[in-house]
């Protein structure tokens, strides 16, 4: 049986790793809050984008911007998005056999990658070395609007360009604080979105329709991708929340076990004591 | 009769108020929206938004986007959006100064050109507007 002095060092070990532990759940349930709001903030804006897009899109000639025709037999580009740090459970992990699973079904046509965050960086650098193309790390404000615009703006000038047939977007979607499923999603070529039923309303273009729809796409392509990374952002602080309380509740449980044991220790040196103390006064009686 | 107005950044509403008048920086030249306006559906460009909210004048700086008209509700979809109460004077004439070197430097290509010269053309706007 272990001696008692290494049982509660072990103890004392276990606290102050739990005590960190919720430290970190009770951060993550403040940055989650917070990247809840962003979410909610976005909507309005994503919204209006997307219902002008539909009114314009039926009245002007659609294939004609680059954005929206079929793609050239080029491979396709990968946009990853995880986070910087860690300790966030399987959502790093998740996300990245997305990838995995994905550039498997693209073996052989050299399909390129942009990561933003370590995590998934780390990882595809040692398997896909130079095919990625842009790495944005150690991010001090995570995954904000301006690098949005930046990374929407780099793969769309890359479409264009006739180098990247297609591209996607693999993050995870945030369901709830414990459940984030990882998705692939398309962004280019940039499909219509549906329209809902309603009459259009007719309205007075200025400059004219076409104008209006060549400047709104790059936008829209920027929403969409702001918007799949405010929900990386919260799925990345609801998966280290419940991976923080499980840690905890873990920690919990190990100082019970050892609580436990620690005074059973106690016990066996008492009673080896008190046998001992017996044991010599009888020697002496006799 | 009133409008309804809304000012939508990517990030945030930035002023959802009932509005008597406003003036919009609209791409081919300024406009002005009373109620009863004609559905529309434009392009903003740099510059300053000015509505009038209870008698009182209030003014937004707001760069690119779109301003949608659609009965009484406009909707204005702003690529960014200040109101002129928010903006920092000092803050204003630091950011003008460096873009004003910044387009001095140039840059290697049109798009970068561009982008710096839009830059420049913010700061000014709100520099013009706190002073």
């Amino acid at each position: 049986m272990a001696n008692l002095k290494d049982i509660r060092k072990r103890i004392g070990s276990v606290r102050s790793t739990q005590q960190i532990t919720k430290a970190m759940k009770m951060v993550a349930a403040a940055k989650l809050r917070r990247a809840q709001d962003a979410v909610e903030g976005a909507r309005p804006y994503a919204e209006g984008i997307t219902t002008l897009l539909l009114s314009l899109s039926g009245r002007v000639s659609y294939s004609a911007d680059p954005l929206l025709s079929a793609g050239s037999g080029a491979p396709a580009h990968v946009v990853i998005l995880t986070s910087d740090r860690g300790l966030c459970g399987g959502y790093n992990a998740n996300v990245n056999r997305k990838v995995s699973e994905f550039l498997a079904s693209e073996e052989g046509t050299g399909a390129t990658l942009t990561a933003c965050g370590r995590r998934g960086n780390d990882v595809f650098r040692k398997v896909v070395g130079e095919r990625i193309l842009r790495t944005h790390v150690n991010l001090k404000d995570g995954l904000n609007l301006s690098l949005a615009r930046e990374v929407a703006d780099d793969v769309s000038a890359c479409f264009a360009r006739g180098e990247a047939g297609s591209v996607y977007l693999v993050y995870s979607q945030f369901r709830s604080a414990i459940s984030q499923v990882p998705v692939v999603e398309k962004l280019l070529p940039l499909e219509a979105p549906e329209a809902e039923d309603g009459e259009a309303l007719d309205y007075v273009y200025e400059p004219d329709a076409a104008t209006l729809l060549t400047s709104l796409l790059p936008r829209y392509v920027r929403t969409r991708v702001y918007q799949a990374m405010l929900e990386a952002t919260a799925g990345e602080h609801g998966a280290r929340m419940t991976a923080m309380d499980s840690a905890t509740r873990n920690a919990s449980e190990v100082i019970d076990r050892l609580t436990l044991e620690m005074n059973r220790a106690r016990q066996a040196m008492i009673t080896t004591e008190l046998m001992e103390i017996v044991g010599g006064a009888e020697a002496l009686k006799g | 009769m009133a409008l309804r107005l809304k000012i939508v950044t990517p990030e945030r509403v930035v002023v959802d108020a009932e509005a008597t008048e406003l003036m919009a920086p609209g791409v081919v030249g300024e406009f002005g929206v009373l109620p009863e306006h004609v559905t529309f559906l434009g392009g903003l460009d740099v510059g300053v938004l000015r509505y009038i909210e209870g008698g009182a004048s209030k003014s937004v700086v707001v760069s690119g986007g779109y301003a949608e008209i659609a009965g009484d509700l406009v909707t204005i979809l702003a690529d960014d959006a200040t109101p002129a109460a928010e903006i920092d004077a000092a803050s204003a004439r630091t950011a003008l100064t460096v873009a004003d070197q910044a387009v001095q430097t140039g840059a290697d290509t049109p798009e970068e050109v561009d982008a710096l010269l839009a830059e420049l053309k913010k700061a000014h706007v709100r520099v013009q507007t706190v002073s």
